[in-house]
């Protein structure tokens, strides 16, 4: 999955997970968390929608816990590869 | 501690073990409440400190020793064995020869809604092992016709308006501490677990603050959020 196309889905998964409530789209570099577009009800269901994405079950390193907190990096973690 | 060698387990349900020993139920309920259902039974951990966590293998009984013993031969290492006696007066479906059994096999702990025995026992041998009660007779052997099994069973658990049936085959998970026994559907296990290690990551950001003399409302924003200007960080 290139990754601007990520970029739109993975905002259109946060918009169903946070619905009713509505948050402005995150920029790739946003952390997510601060912002309040990831809590603990809405990490379980992202993770799940990811590993439907990636087609396989999704393994936390160290590295990819850091860094599990914006667009851009959750992209470089489980999908650039990939696409490269 | 046993020097039985047993049989590992599959690499997954062993990275599964081994993530779930940094955590705690808590920690997965927390994290996804839609899909960690707490068992109502009244299960006491007979191992304190040992965590159980694994995929289960049910089996239902009456008393009988028999339906136990063919679970626990068809167990594969790393499975939870769950004993459910149906009777209403249980006499103990698990002691110490079973326990040293399931230790050799490999098994990653017993759940037995019914009767144990043998604790001292138990408590050397390194596996979770789990209750409702505690019985010094045991369970007869042979008296039903043998089970058919793999099988189901459908255990209580908690609901926001009392207990209700949750049917768990094999291949679901269990998971156990101090705390409680919980159940998630197979297909969730991976997704819970990650988000418990995130939420924990976060977690540990607070605490890391607050032992730095922070004040905890400053560190998760409780003015802002009572002010209407951001989301309170507690809820992580």
């Amino acid at each position: 999955m290139e990754r601007q196309d990520f970029y739109r889905t993975f905002s259109g998964i946060l918009r169903t997970i946070r619905a009713p409530r509505e948050f402005p789209d995150p920029a790739p570099d946003d952390n997510l968390w601060d912002l309040g577009h990831l809590d603990s009800f809405a990490m379980v269901e992202l993770l799940i929608h990811l590993e439907e994405l990636t087609g396989q079950e999704i393994t936390l390193t160290a590295d990819s816990l850091r860094n599990f907190h914006t667009m851009e990096r959750i992209y470089d973690s489980y999908f650039a590869k990939e696409a490269a | 501690m046993t020097s039985t060698t047993a049989p590992p387990a599959d690499s997954r349900v062993a990275r599964i073990r081994e993530t779930f020993r940094e955590l705690g139920c808590a920690q997965l309920r927390d994290a996804a409440p839609d899909y960690v259902e707490v068992l109502a039974w009244p299960l006491v951990s007979r191992t304190p400190g040992l965590h159980l966590a694994g995929p289960v293998y049910p089996v239902a009984t009456a008393n009988d020793m028999l339906p136990v013993l063919q679970a626990l031969d068809a167990a594969a290492p790393g499975d939870v064995l769950l004993a459910t006696n149906t009777a209403e007066y249980s006499e103990a479906l698990a002691g110490d020869v079973l326990s040293t059994a399931a230790v050799a096999q490999g098994l990653g702990g017993l759940v037995v809604h019914g009767a144990v025995r043998d604790l001292g026992f138990i408590a050397e041998l390194g596996l979770p092992v789990f209750s409702t009660e505690v019985n010094i007779i045991s369970a007869k052997t042979a008296q039903v016709p043998a089970a058919e099994l793999p099988m189901s069973v459908t255990v209580p658990v908690v609901g926001a308006d009392g207990p209700r049936p949750l049917e768990l085959s094999p291949g679901d998970w269990l998971f156990g501490d101090d705390d409680a026994v919980v159940a998630v559907r197979a297909d969730r296990v991976s997704p819970v677990l990650n988000a418990a290690r995130l939420l924990r990551s976060q977690e540990e950001k607070l605490r890391d603050a607050v032992r730095g003399g922070i004040r905890l409302s400053e560190a998760c924003g409780l003015h802002d959020y009572l002010a209407g200007r951001g989301p309170l960080k507690m809820d992580v």
